[in-house]
């Protein structure tokens, strides 16, 4: 399927690549095809916003890349490295390299446990010993705006939210990754909140130079933070660019739709543009089409239809 | 068509006894909701909205206090007895809530559920309920209702769902619906359609409605008047373009900035607010001094430095 | 729907005490410290006599004599010294039976638990066929094969106990197992032993917890049922369900020998429960302080 390798940048400095990425698993009722053949690649200090509904199999590619559990078939390089098939001994060294914070940061963490053992925890399994642990707890803490003197000795559930979530990106961080998976980090937090957790992001990023796979279904936060967007349907990407060229000039009808339903304060911020090629209407619903390029950095699925081989197709996870 | 609102909420005030002391939930509430009118109420966690839609359908926790006055209609809910209450609203007021599946009794069909519905406000036999909530389904959206009448609430989607609890909430013909972020938890296409189903239903039949949400977006757009709730307390509230064009408020303001933008200029850090809503749990205080103090005090968190920023 | 002010506090709240089963807690504290010191004691306690010693005359009602606490019995034997006597028996059965089920119990369920697969199906196997059996007869067949001491006895309660323990932890563990927290370990590189001890095992132990006490207070009244068949403790050793099965005969002559037996294990099986409450109410993490 050489087709799926379009939308790949051919970047040797590539921090991850993922061709082809096939995620199914096995329910009551038959296989569910979560993701259909995905590819996208990410440059080092580059955050891919991965958009899309639910059911559209974004979280599970997220979680594949840490290959917990790892993908049915296709292939996912970091730094080089392949990752699918790797043993699970030899994944654990890479782990470090990536880290993940999740939806709700709360339930991410041992709730016996206090927030500098939390954090520590991923240094502790490094081998790294107590004394320096803390220092470098302290150093993770400062860098989301936290003072260990004040939070450490705490259990997560005397904090908020929004501080939770700051703590899960401390805990991220004290392993120094070089890319980072954030699944719908701030979906849950109030707007007030939400727009703090999105600057410690960005601050962080920044520093540390870090990739970012940012998942969500919010086209505004998204849009705050990436450099690139892909949008997800059914199981596989049907748009995917640089992050003005996606906003600005969806090609996609599911883009567009997308971008048509946000609910805005002002219209006025969209505007999204409605001229160009589109497949034969509707179609796009229920047959998968070839993606193709439609600017720079920018491809969508406008393409012939995909026979896929005695593929079901993909039903909504939930 | 009387002119007076629907709705006039005059100084409510909502005291909550706990451990910690008596924490005073909803400090002087106004809200006014015109007949025919959308009326967005908008608000963060801990803002009180959802107790103040508790105590204007009579499902306030126990050992609260009420003070203020609740008009519908003229009359003042907060001094009837809850059976005259009960009565007065049931079949006036539908409500949709959050998370239909918890609305939703989920091993009940869901022609059962709506049939005992339209029965408990209209009072048909079974066969005309049961016409009515085919009917009501269609209105709603939903496709081929008389087949999917009988079907369980999980065979729906999360948004066919909503749509009927929408219809479950329309049995008794009411001339007020509200919905308690009633789209908070469904995918942002949904979110539209339900979004703009009900503003049909609201023309259609001439309601009220009142749209609950943390989401300003939400509410943008689609409700005539906003009330922006903070900590408890109405921080402002008037037409929705005066509200969304020009905040008074600093909090309002702040908030508006806050939020991420469509249209947003790429990795620049957002306009964050500092502090969190004030604690309701200052009982020493009168509560015009307490909301002065609060105010100030989140003001000057605002100014304050922050390496966050 | 959030609750009222719940939400968006910074600072911790003072927890709230658990006021229930205070009572409770502090009457089970000290009766079984009573009654723990008593029987360890029992030999060195000045003017009690051994618990065969024919010590008065046969049926005494209870004096002010510490030999004669609890009167005597049919024989003349002390009660008082029979009663903590067998404390250690009973108390000494509990713990280990429960210990013995505990280890093989939880060991089992976290393996079958977390790595599912077959593993999950030879403990559910191991955990139905335990409880398939009618307690008493595993109970007499295990001691009638490894003989009916106080070991073998253990291990026999203990081994009748261990099919509540893997099913309680296979279900914990499975529903742990998916949880993010999880997920988030071994995101950071946790290995499995690694996430079944440091993650999962103590979160079950408020789970485990409130079934320990269960446990203990089973197990001795078990051996008393054991001994009131006649198949517990050989005399002379005492037991209280020995002794409650010797003072059955005489219940209308001497009522006493047969009550302080029951009062005392009333009031031990009521202690561990009230103890295994409260100290479970007291260390529930909740996330309701949000």
């Amino acid at each position: 399927m050489t087709t799926e390798a379009i939308g790949l940048r051919d970047d040797p400095d590539a921090v991850l690549v993922v061709r082809d990425l096939h995620c199914s698993y096995r329910t009551a009722t038959g296989p569910v095809h979560a993701v259909r053949g995905i590819s996208f690649d990410i440059r080092p200090g580059e955050t891919l916003g991965l958009v899309g509904e639910s059911g559209c199999g974004k979280t599970t590619t997220g979680r594949a890349i840490l290959q917990l559990p790892p993908g049915t078939s296709g292939s996912i390089t970091f730094e080089g490295r392949e990752l699918q098939g790797l043993r699970t001994r030899a994944m654990r060294v890479v782990r470090s390299g990536l880290q993940m914070i999740f939806q709700d940061a709360l339930s991410s963490f041992n709730p016996r446990r206090r927030v500098v053992d939390i954090i520590g925890e991923g240094l502790r399994l490094r081998g790294v010993p107590r004394r320096d642990r803390r220092a470098q707890v302290a150093a993770s803490l400062d860098q989301v705006g936290m003072n260990i003197d004040i939070v450490g000795d705490r259990r997560p559930h005397e904090f908020s939210g929004g501080q939770n979530q700051r703590i899960a990106i401390a805990r991220a961080l004290a392993l120094e990754p070089r890319l980072m998976v954030c699944d719908e980090p701030v979906a849950s937090l109030d707007v007030s909140v939400q727009a703090r957790v999105l600057n410690v992001l960005l601050k962080v990023r920044k520093r540390n130079d870090l990739s970012l796979l940012f998942i969500s279904h919010d086209l505004a936060v998204v849009r705050v933070l990436s450099d690139r967007v892909a949008v997800m349907h059914r199981g596989r990407i049907v748009e995917i660019g640089s992050a003005d060229a996606v906003y600005e000039t969806p090609r996609h009808p599911y883009t567009r739709i997308l971008l048509e339903s946000v609910p805005v304060i002002n219209e006025s911020e969209r505007r999204a543009a409605t001229v160009g090629p589109t497949p034969v209407d509707e179609t796009w619903r229920e047959v998968d089409h070839a993606l193709v390029q439609v600017g720079e950095d920018h491809f969508a699925a406008l393409g012939d239809p995909i026979q896929e081989p005695a593929t079901r197709r993909s039903r909504a996870t939930r | 068509m009387s002119t007076t609102p629907l709705v006039e909420m005059r100084r409510l005030r909502l005291d909550l006894e706990t451990e910690a002391g008596t924490a005073h939930i909803l400090r002087d509430v106004d809200l006014t909701v015109p007949r025919g009118a959308t009326v967005g109420v908008v608000g963060e966690s801990g803002s009180g909205k959802s107790m103040m839609l508790r105590c204007l359908l009579g499902v306030a926790p126990a050992r609260s206090t009420i003070t203020g006055s609740i008009g519908f209609d003229g009359e003042d809910l907060l001094a009837l007895t809850a059976e005259r209450r009960r009565k007065l609203i049931g079949s006036r007021v539908g409500v949709v809530f959050q998370n239909p599946m918890t609305s939703l009794n989920p091993v009940v069909p869901v022609a059962r559920q709506m049939g005992e519905a339209v029965r408990f406000h209209q009072g048909f036999s079974k066969q005309k309920a049961r016409a009515l909530s085919i009917d009501l389904l269609g209105q709603v959206g939903i496709v081929n209702p008389e087949r999917r009448i009988d079907d369980y609430p999980h065979q729906f989607s999360g948004g066919m769902r909503q749509r009927v609890m929408i219809a479950m909430a329309l049995t008794g013909e009411p001339e007020l619906l509200i919905a308690d972020e009633a789209t908070t938890a469904l995918d942002v296409t949904v979110q539209k359609s339900i979004l703009d189903l009900l503003q049909r239903l609201q023309g259609e039949r001439s309601m009220s409605l009142v749209l609950v949400s943390h989401n300003l977006g939400v509410v943008a757009g689609r409700a005539d008047e906003v009330t922006v709730m903070y900590g408890g307390r109405v921080v402002e509230s008037g037409p929705a373009r005066q509200i969304f064009e020009n905040a008074a408020h600093p909090y309002t303001q702040a908030l508006l900035r806050a939020i991420p933008r469509l249209d947003a200029v790429p990795k620049q850090p957002l306009p964050a607010m500092r502090g969190l809503p004030p604690s309701v749990y200052d009982p020493t205080l009168p509560p015009d001094e307490a909301d002065r103090r609060d105010l100030e005090r989140w003001m000057s968190d605002q100014r304050e430095d922050d390496d966050d920023n | 729907m959030s609750a009222p002010a719940t939400t968006a506090v910074s600072v911790a709240r003072p927890r709230r005490p658990a006021r229930r089963g205070r009572i409770g807690f502090w009457v089970g504290l000290v009766w079984l410290s009573v009654l723990a010191l008593g029987a360890i004691f029992a030999d060195v306690i000045p003017g009690l006599p051994g618990p065969s010693e024919i010590f008065g005359p046969i049926g005494s009602q209870p004096d002010l004599s510490i030999g004669g606490l609890l009167g005597t019995d049919m024989i003349g034997r002390s009660n008082l010294s029979r009663i903590l006597h067998g404390a250690r028996i009973s108390l000494v059965l509990a713990v280990c039976a429960t210990a013995i089920a505990l280890a093989i119990g939880v060991t089992i369920g976290m393996l079958g638990g977390y790595y599912r697969g077959w593993l999950e199906g030879i403990a559910n196997f191991a955990a139905t066929s335990l409880a398939a059996v009618p307690p008493l007869l595993l109970l007499l067949a295990i001691v009638a094969a490894i003989g009916a001491s106080l070991f073998g006895i253990t291990v026999a309660l203990g081994l009748v106990m261990t099919n509540t323990y893997i099913r309680l932890t296979i279900g914990a563990v499975i529903s742990n197992a998916n949880r993010e927290y999880v997920l988030a370990a071994k995101a950071l590189g946790s290995g499995g032993p690694t996430v079944m001890v440091r993650e999962i095992l103590p979160n079950l132990i408020g789970v485990l917890g409130a079934m320990i006490p269960i446990t203990m207070s089973i197990v001795i009244v078990a051996e008393g049922s054991l001994s009131f068949l006649g198949y517990g403790i050989p005399a002379p050793t005492p037991s209280w369900g020995g002794m409650i099965a010797a003072g059955a005969d005489v219940i209308r002559k001497l009522p006493i020998v047969i009550m302080a037996p029951v009062a005392t294990l009333f009031l031990t099986v009521y202690s561990f429960n009230a103890l295994g409450r409260y100290l479970g109410a007291r260390t529930d993490i909740r996330d309701t302080q949000l």
